[in-house]
């Protein structure tokens, strides 16, 4: 056992020594013994000592950590000297979250006031100290894995710890939650964390009715520590993107600074809230047909369904424990954190539920838009749109006559509604805060795993009916995706070298992962296409890199990759229209060819194509005129037929 | 034992040499064995086979026979016939010649031979004195199968080399082969089930191994404890890791862990090297925390480990 593994357990003792008070205090509730309120404060002052440590040692390892992952790439279409840059991954975002946190206003505002009452109630500081501990041990456990274990699964103990996956998921929703109110000071009536926590929810339900779904609640969450992580890094002289952004924005002076930042999670966390409304209004149709029950308050019709999904965990919490006896002792341990997972839901329904007699169910729901209806006719029911109008209405409850609140509060919302209009054209020293939203958003796509619909369907239906724990056959495309951007140890942020920020997305195998590369290049071009970045001061480029698929290296195909077939294609479908501005355009998509060295086969070769994005002159012309999954059925049968022979000619 | 000596030894640290060196420094028993010198002869031998057949495994060591009143060694004919397993012993050395003079007080000077392999029946005829017999297999010595190591009472046998040594150090020196032996053999055997356990519980991740590795690791644990030597770190971290995950889990009480606990903070922990000392404490203090969940008292426990542990980095800081 090395010295940093030591410093991660030293580091999680002090967690688990919180963890354990607040699963007390929480127990003693339960049993009807719990203390007067007196008490509980004594109780918060005892978690002051091991929370002071507890935040120096994981400061210093999750900066470390940060660190680690620094990653020189000297990749094509880059004036870089060195290439140094950061591998980020999820781990890596939370890490830094985890950094900003331990110093932020939150949690001195929670640990410096323990006892104050007119800070926060005993209760209050019990539900931060408890998502707290859990979010540390949690992560500090992954990277432990990832830095020191490789990620090889030698031991896996940690399973047992009795922190569930669904319990890490919703204290990083507090906890971003709570930043937002207190740091960011985003009003509390955008309710961060219902919104958060219904994702999840509404993730399940889009995974089994929509095609490739892919997920969203660590998706926005990634893509909103992304773009705070960008918005924190310093330019050549020190200022700072987020500075340059509210120059921008701010072009008459008249709102601070940190109306940025606050844009911003409002823009990230929300942009994507369209998904939930239409899975809650699917739900809601389908009650409607099931029970007869029409034109139900919406409160009623919410208290229903938690009802109704409480009953469903019972029946599930059931299931696990007769199919966990049916083993007998040799039951696969997974099955222990899956019973974990319904407790965790039961009790947090029940909460709900309870609270919804006594207060109503609304605060701790995301409500239908009243107008959406008339909206989402003349906007073709973009999700964007919707989460717009969603934002839109909450801030008009908010605000009133008070304008100056909704002008606030307008690079939020035009972000949110333009994220995925293809045919709106976001320029960046307009809106920047549209164009970070839209970069950001294509740009966080590791870790998004995504999976046929029907084969899920199946797959759970043989879960149900056999107790078996394979492994879901989920695809996830990206490996990582790298920045080229420097940590500055003193600053505790990044640094952009040269006002030039780089990225590549690092994909996988397009085989294994059941993709097609030609749709993510030309999807991202034509997303891309509508930006606008000037020619001077910032430069952004994006980099697409993709291995050669196996069943492009076969000894009969020499030299064939993705670029090429794209090319044949065009040709023989006279697709010269819909492409040829693409092949063209030099200045704007650059294609290249390199071996490299295997990875995982020391000593073999490995062929990469690099598809290399010039944003600064995307708009210059239009490279496609059209969105391109149009010709992606014609596109993907053709390789088919070509990776068959059947198109294989002199 | 001073810090500069854990440090010599560290190389050593948790090798059988070093577990048996342990043992012989500190087992109390073995003291008075020690100091029993002064002793008749045949309550020094009573005593020092009594400690043997207590130390080893009762399966393992056989007091056969200790000397009578008049001072003169006797067969226990029941004890051969009733003890178990004895019959299947398919080989012995004898480190005596048994056919001639036996208990002849005028045998001093005599070359003693070692190659003498007899049955128990005709150890029986020879009017064999005394035995202690150890069922030994380790490959290291080129013991194979069973064997049957006796002492008999001579005033001066000698060993294989011809050296020729007192009659109470040669007891000496053969319990301590014996027991080095039967270190070594148990050392080995509970090492390569703890290691075979923890490698099929990462192979498997089902409850049945993660107990077996933890009854492993607990018996491992013991093994040491029993030797009065101080385990690896790591050892006592998956001892303690794995019941935590089975308190967890339902499959170990509340006061089982509560146990483990306690015996596991009776291991000084300056003996250790400080990073594998702050390892175990935390281990112990997290099994507390635990606990905690449903006692306050316990987690009170785990609180004041850890402060302990501040308070001597803040000293050493000073």
């Amino acid at each position: 056992m090395n010295e940093t593994f030591l410093k991660f357990e030293e580091a999680r003792v002090y967690w688990w020594q919180i963890f354990c008070k607040c699963r007390q205090i929480q127990k003693r509730r339960e049993d009807k013994t719990g203390k007067n309120k007196n008490e509980l404060l004594t109780d918060m002052q005892e978690m002051k000592n091991p929370g002071g440590i507890a935040k120096k040692i994981t400061e210093e390892l999750l900066w470390d950590y940060l660190q680690q992952c620094r990653c020189n790439s000297k990749l094509p279409g880059m004036p870089m000297d060195d290439g140094a840059g950061i591998k980020i991954t999820s781990s890596w975002l939370w890490a830094y979250f985890g950094c900003r946190l331990l110093n932020s206003k939150m949690f001195s505002l929670y640990w410096a006031e323990s006892g104050n009452e007119q800070q926060f109630t005993p209760q209050e500081q019990l539900e931060f100290y408890h998502r707290a501990s859990t979010f540390f041990l949690q992560l500090l456990k992954e990277i432990r894995i990832e830095t020191i274990e490789k990620n090889q699964s030698i031991f896996r103990l940690e399973e047992l710890e009795g922190i569930t996956y669904i319990q890490f998921a919703r204290s990083l929703i507090y906890l971003i939650s709570e930043y937002s109110h207190l740091d960011v000071k985003m009003p509390r009536v955008f309710d961060v964390e219902a919104v958060l926590q219904k994702t999840i929810f509404s993730d399940a339900y889009l995974y089994m009715t929509k095609e490739r779904y892919r997920d969203h609640m660590f998706h926005v969450i990634d893509v909103c520590l992304m773009g705070f992580f960008l918005l924190q890094c310093t330019l050549t002289g020190g200022q700072s993107l987020e500075s340059l952004i509210s120059q921008i924005i701010n072009k008459d002076a008249v709102y601070p600074d940190e109306d940025v930042i606050q844009n911003w999670f409002l823009a990230a966390l929300f942009h994507d809230i369209g998904y939930s409304l239409e899975a809650e209004e699917k739900n809601r149709e389908n009650f409607e047909k099931d029970t007869g029950e029409k034109d139900l308050p919406i409160e009623e019709w919410q208290k229903k369904m938690e009802i109704e999904k409480l009953k469903i965990h019972r029946r599930n919490l059931a299931e696990l424990e007769r199919r966990k006896a049916q083993y007998g002792s040799n039951f696969p341990l997974s099955i222990l954190n899956q019973i974990g997972e319904e407790k965790e839901e039961i009790r947090q329904l029940e909460i709900n539920l309870e609270s919804a007699s006594n207060a109503g169910l609304s605060q701790l729901t995301v409500k239908k838009p009243q107008k959406s209806n008339e909206k989402k006719q003349k906007q073709k029911e973009d999700h964007g749109v919707r989460s717009c109008e969603y934002v839109r209405e909450v801030l008009e409850t908010l605000a009133g006559d008070n304008q100056e609140l909704l002008n606030r509060f307008k690079p939020a919302l035009e972000a949110i509604r333009k994220h995925n209009l293809m045919s709106e054209k976001i320029n960046f020293s307009e809106e920047p805060l549209s164009f970070l939203l839209v970069l950001c958003d294509e740009l966080q796509e590791w870790g998004r795993a995504r999976m046929d619909v029907t084969e899920l369907r199946e797959a759970v239906v043989a879960k149900i009916i056999f107790p078996d724990t394979d492994i879901l056959p989920v695809n996830t495309l990206l490996e990582y995706l790298w920045v080229g951007v420097e940590l500055d140890e003193t600053q505790k942020c990044g640094k952009i070298k040269g006002e030039s920020l780089y990225f590549c997305l690092f994909y996988k195998d397009a085989v294994s992962e059941n993709f097609e590369p030609l749709a993510i290049w030309l999807l991202k071009s034509y997303n891309f296409q509508r930006l606008k970045l000037p020619g001077d001061g910032l430069k952004i480029a994006v980099t697409l890199r993709n291995p050669v698929c196996d069943e492009l290296r076969r000894d009969d195909t020499p030299g064939v990759c993705e670029y090429n077939l794209l090319r044949d294609f065009k040709r023989d479908h006279r697709k010269w229209r819909q492409l040829q501005e693409w092949f063209e355009s030099n200045d704007q998509v650059k294609w290249e060819k390199r071996k490299e060295k295997e990875a995982l086969k020391p000593g073999e070769e490995l062929l990469v194509e690099y598809i290399i994005m010039n944003l600064n002159r995307f708009s210059d012309k239009k490279i496609l005129p059209e969105n391109p999954t149009g010709i992606f059925d014609e596109l993907f049968q053709w390789r088919r037929e070509y990776i068959n022979g059947k198109r294989r000619k002199l | 034992m001073g810090k500069e000596n854990l440090i010599a030894k560290e190389e050593e640290l948790n090798t059988p040499k070093y577990i048996f060196d342990q043992h012989w420094k500190s087992h109390e028993k073995l003291q008075e064995i020690i100091s029993s010198c002064q002793l008749t002869k045949s309550d020094f031998i009573q005593n020092l086979l009594k400690w043997l057949a207590g130390t080893l495994d009762s399966e393992y060591a056989l007091l056969l026979s200790w000397p009578n009143e008049n001072n003169k060694m006797q067969i226990q004919e029941a004890s051969i016939k009733n003890t178990p397993g004895l019959n299947s012993f398919n080989e012995i050395i004898c480190f005596d010649c048994l056919r001639k003079k036996l208990n002849s007080e005028d045998a001093d000077d005599e070359h003693l031979v070692l190659n003498v392999t007899l049955k128990i029946k005709e150890l029986q005829e020879v009017n064999i004195q005394s035995l202690i017999a150890q069922k030994i297999i380790t490959k290291e010595r080129k013991f194979h199968g069973k064997q049957l190591l006796m002492v008999c009472n001579r005033k001066k046998p000698a060993f294989p080399g011809q050296v020729y040594v007192s009659y109470d150090n040669l007891c000496c020196d053969i319990a301590k082969w014996i027991l080095q032996l039967h270190i070594i053999d148990s050392y080995q055997t509970g090492k390569g089930r703890y290691a075979d356990a923890k490698k099929r519980f990462a192979e498997t991740n089902v409850a049945s191994s993660l107990v077996l590795f933890a009854k492993t690791s607990e018996e491992f644990l013991a093994f040491f404890d029993k030797n009065c030597s101080t385990p690896p770190a790591s050892l006592i971290y998956d001892c303690l890791n794995s019941h935590i995950s089975l308190f967890n889990a339902g499959a170990v009480t509340k006061h089982d862990l509560e146990n483990l606990l306690v015996e596991c903070e009776k291991h000084r922990l300056e003996e250790f090297k400080e990073i594998d000392s702050n390892l175990v404490r935390d281990a112990i203090a997290r099994g507390y925390f635990v606990l905690g969940i449903y006692d306050n008292q316990l987690w009170e426990k785990g609180r004041a480990l850890l402060e302990s542990k501040k308070n001597k980095e803040d000293s050493e800081h000073e």
